[in-house]
């Protein structure tokens, strides 16, 4: 009726949800904020520390890169360790034959990289439902670590590449703006159209499609995108290593640790993955320092026990989405397990 | 009498067969611009799989289907809700994790060529929910919503693409009396609007209330066509719907 009011929203006490603003100058402000600090660090504490940080904030970089794309589209890829090794694999063969690029060519140079594979897996399989793309995803990373071998060892003859290696402070800051991006990026995709459409491609992909919504082009253009940043992670990381080989670049133990520390935390806020990869990057660090043949164990039954009593992560406790009872939980496991009625 | 208005959809032998079942066999029909179609028939008549034709949810087995004057038989659901077909599902299909207004703005966000700032979408959508009565539960989940206000829902998020076309799929199923009537009210408010409705339903009262012409579909095929009170007085139709209904 009255079209000039209504365009206006109503009234202040009606919260409009993933509200759009101008108030983004805020986050903006934060973000450059704390960035600076976190970049200043390396000035008063010790190396150690400083690779502790570096390899924490990578598992930042692909567990939010994660949860972005795999927590609001429900397809989980299990192939982060294929677009990690393909930036440190593109990385060192950029590298080799161009040897005067600078540090951030190099990394974008491997970032597309990773784009192109996730463009195709893309193109491929997104169309497909979630457990195909969750099988092939993880296939992926498979091959083409058998892949890189093979060829290595009857075409090249030599297993392994060299990588220059580059200051840990500068590894570290470059991390630290990769966590910003990332954090920003996030942030403002939760807030926007495309991660509106993200979610309901999730919920009921069919609806979505019936609503206008190109849910082909929006689950490439977003998968794309944050394999853009973990294979700039790991073409990052990987000049600290100075020597890489098939089974170093796509190692599976990076898609485990960062669906691990991202289920940890819990997907479905921003600052669950924040949380789980600290938490678990400190934890397993003192694991590998103090039971060495153990830490793995440890790990895996951290991610069980995550699993099984705080499936929602840290994120869900403090939301308190958990409200059951352990008693409740366990009596709900065994129900599932021994598939026991509830009233026998 | 109908000729001498313009036509907004048209099928042309459209069939789907599913193995060697014909869900729809043949079906020819023209809806015009302003009017109420009520489609009827038994169980499993399908009526919900020409729906998804029409709706692009399925690709046709063979014919044509005109909307518009566009022949869009090959194009994708996506394309058609932009041309301005929009439909509600008979089984709710809201998206249970965003809010009712966020269930809505993503409709007014995709649903047309142009797309809308994030704040327009936004206060379209409210507007609509306000239009259904709903605009006091913007942000609750779906789930927390009755059966009726789910209904609404469906309705207000369909309406959100600005369709010139409405499919409804059963919005009245279920529903108390009051809650129908309230329905039929919902419905001829948005004819007033100027949206061309398609309407399924079980309940007959409301169609033959409601629509302008209604046919009937028994095992794929149209078996009648006509005013409401030509098809309740078609021996054809009592025979093989009506009487079916009768306890």
């Amino acid at each position: 009726m009255d079209s000039k009011t209504s365009k206006r929203f109503p009234d202040n006490n009606i919260h409009l949800g993933r509200k759009i603003s101008t108030t983004w100058v805020i986050p903006i402000l934060i973000t450059v904020v704390v960035t600076g600090i976190f970049l200043l660090i390396p000035e008063w504490v010790s190396s150690w520390t400083i690779v502790l940080l570096s390899t924490i904030f990578m598992y930042m970089v692909l567990s939010i890169n994660w949860t972005i794309f795999c927590g609001p589209a429900q397809y989980f890829s299990l192939g982060i360790a294929a677009f990690f090794g393909v930036g440190v694999y593109t990385a060192s063969i950029v590298w080799e034959a161009q040897p005067a690029l600078p540090l951030i060519a190099v990394l974008i140079i491997a970032g597309v990289a990773s784009s192109v594979l996730a463009l195709l897996v893309g193109l491929t399989t997104l169309r497909i439902k979630g457990i195909y793309f969750a099988i092939f995803t993880f296939g992926l990373s498979e091959l083409l670590r058998h892949f890189v071998m093979w060829w290595e060892v009857n075409q090249t003859g030599t297993v392994g590449r060299w990588i220059p290696i580059v200051d840990n402070n500068v590894v570290y800051r470059y991390m630290v703006v990769l966590v910003a991006i990332s954090i920003l990026g996030s942030y403002i995709l939760r807030r926007s159209r495309y991660g509106l459409a993200l979610t309901s491609i999730g919920d009921r992909q069919d609806v979505a499609e019936h609503m206008g919504v190109n849910t082909t082009a929006v689950k490439i253009g977003v998968f794309i995108a944050t394999c853009f940043l973990t294979g700039v992670a790991g073409a990052l990381i990987a000049t600290r290593w100075s020597y890489i080989d098939a089974d170093v670049a796509f190692d599976p133990i990076r898609t485990v640790m960062t669906i691990m520390m991202s289920l940890f935390g819990g997907m479905s806020t921003l600052y669950g993955p924040v949380m789980g990869t600290v938490i678990l990057g400190i934890v397993s660090d003192v694991l590998l320092v103090k039971f060495p043949y153990l830490s793995k164990l440890f790990l895996g039954m951290i991610l069980v026990l995550t699993v099984l009593f705080i499936p929602e992560g840290i994120a869900g406790l403090i939301a308190g989405k958990t409200q059951m009872s352990f008693r409740d939980r366990i009596a709900n496991i065994m129900k599932i397990r021994f598939g026991k009625n509830e009233k026998e | 009498m109908d000729t001498n208005r313009a036509v907004l959809l048209q099928t042309m032998n459209v069939a789907k067969h599913f193995g060697g079942l014909a869900a729809v066999a043949d079906v020819e029909f023209s809806l015009y611009k302003g009017e109420i179609l009520g489609l009827i028939g038994p169980n499993g008549a399908g009526k919900t799989t020409l729906f998804n034709l029409i709706s692009g949810a399925l690709p046709v087995s063979h014919g044509t289907i005109r909307f518009k004057n566009v022949n869009i038989t090959r194009m994708s659901a996506m394309k058609r809700c932009k041309l301005g077909i929009a439909r509600t599902f008979q089984v709710g299909k809201l998206f249970p994790n965003m809010t009712v207004l966020e269930n809505v703005g993503l409709a007014s966000l995709f649903g047309e060529r142009h797309r809308p700032s994030y704040a327009d979408a936004m206060s379209e959508a409210l507007e609509l929910l306000r239009f259904v009565d709903l605009d006091n539960y913007i942000n609750v989940l779906p789930s927390e919503l009755t059966m009726a206000a789910q209904r609404r829902l469906e309705v207000a998020r369909a309406l959100a693409t600005k369709p010139s076309l409405l499919l409804l799929d059963e919005v009245l199923a279920g529903l108390t009396p009051t809650e129908v009537a309230e329905g039929i009210d919902l419905i001829n408010r948005i004819r007033q609007k100027g949206t061309t409705v398609f309407i399924v339903d079980h309940i007959m009262k409301a169609i033959m209330n409601v629509s302008d012409r209604v046919f009937v579909l028994h095992h794929g095929e149209k078996i009648a066509e006509g005013s409401p009170n030509e098809i309740a007085s078609s021996k054809l139709v009592r025979t093989v719907y009506l009487g079916e209904e009768e306890e």
